[in-house]
């Protein structure tokens, strides 16, 4: 997981979902009906116990490069244990993939996960659908392919209905 | 230059605003002659009033015609008083069309798609919603190639849909639809115009189907492939 540098009066200023998005980015789990308070010590934690144990993988000449991380606080789940640095020929560093569902979208640390996965861990966050067909760039993709770093993931929202 | 024919089928929340603005661009912008049918069976009622845009009431095809033909005297304007069904398809949609299928049921959208693949050239803009979000899919084919998805493709409740014609539906089931919002309708409307615009007019077709959600006040526009044939 890359470490964030959030302080709590940033995240104050933020609204819920703004942080349950924060909080999903960086792996923190059991975000359901949790106050704001909670929300942002949670993230707070995290964001601690992240600096403290993440060591940031070199990157060069384009390759994926994969590190096993805790994060969040969570020894298990789906998104606590990878963390992914990838350099693009420009040099930026590519830590998250742009995951969508519908309108909604966001760019998540799911490097190295299944669709499959993802879809469940994400389903509140997006709205996805359950049984939505997942793409990815755009073509169908089986619940057991695994997300790289080129990728762009999205869950088909189900056509509207109404006219 | 040919002229365009183009085919808008359903002239509810969706299509009667469409129908309107589609015309006035066609009429005073486009540079292509064009010809536009109507196709909806059913009658504009006061209950409509809320959401749909009709100088009286009466059947839908019919009043909008006379509408558009009072304020767009350069298009060609045609009416068919009748619901798009496995019956007629063929004598609605013609090689070459463009279809702005504005209907508010799945059945249909899969009806117009299945008839049209068969088709060598056609374009579909099809739009739906739900309360607050909804969604528009582009379909291209031309000489016999799919450009974009069919509106089946990536959409199993399309290709096997549980709803009914609005000619297989009771009045109690007409009458007890869920609740729209204009606004709702009103972008599904813009955003056909959006991709009419681009598809037809600049012939660009970079897109298949675009979301819009306006509770959280966002749309995406995605390109997907079309899948091989199995």
């Amino acid at each position: 997981m890359a470490t964030s540098n959030f302080t709590r009066a940033t995240l104050s200023e933020k609204t819920v979902p703004e942080l349950k998005q924060i909080a999903t980015n960086m792996g923190i789990d059991g975000l359901r009906k949790i106050r704001k308070d909670d929300l942002i010590d949670k993230i707070m934690r995290a964001q601690t116990s992240a600096a403290r144990k993440a060591k940031r993988v070199p990157a060069s000449d384009g390759k994926t490069s994969i590190k096993t991380t805790k994060a969040g606080g969570k020894e298990d789940g789906v998104y606590s244990s990878f963390s992914a640095n990838v350099k693009t020929p420009t040099g930026d560093v590519k830590t998250t993939i742009k995951v969508s569902a519908g309108a909604a979208s966001g760019n998540f640390n799911v490097l190295g996960k299944t669709v499959g996965a993802v879809a469940e861990r994400l389903r509140e966050v997006l709205n996805i659908a359950p049984g939505s067909t997942a793409l990815v760039n755009g073509r169908a993709a089986g619940s057991d392919h695994v997300i790289g770093a080129q990728d762009k993931v999205e869950y088909v929202r189900p056509a509207g209905r109404k006219g | 230059m040919d002229s365009l024919s183009i085919k808008i089928i359903g002239l509810g929340g969706i299509g009667s605003i469409l129908a309107e603005k589609l015309a006035r661009f066609l009429n005073f912008t486009s540079d292509q002659k064009a010809e536009i049918t109507l196709i909806d069976g059913d009658e504009y009622e006061v209950k409509n009033v809320e959401r749909q845009e009709f100088s009286t009431l009466g059947s839908k095809s019919l009043v909008k015609a006379r509408d558009l033909y009072e304020k767009f005297k350069d298009l060609s304007i045609e009416h068919n008083n009748s619901y798009v069904s496995i019956m007629n398809v063929h004598d609605i949609i013609k090689d070459g069309d463009i279809v702005m299928l504005a209907v508010d049921n799945h059945k249909t959208r899969k009806i117009v798609s299945d008839f049209a693949s068969t088709l060598e050239n056609i374009t579909i803009i099809s739009g739906g919603n739900e309360l607050t979000d909804g969604n528009i899919q582009i379909f291209v084919r031309k000489e016999g190639r799919d450009l974009t998805p069919n509106l089946t493709a990536y959409h199993p409740e399309i290709e096997t849909p549980a709803d009914k014609l609005p000619s297989e539906m009771t009045c109690e089931e007409l009458a007890n639809s869920s609740p729209q919002l204009f606004f709702t309708n009103l972008s599904v409307a813009t955003i056909m115009c959006w991709a009419f615009y681009n598809v037809v007019t600049l012939k660009k077709v970079d897109s298949s189907e675009i979301y819009f959600d306006i509770g959280i006040m966002k749309t995406d526009s995605k390109f997907r492939e079309v899948p091989r044939a199995a």
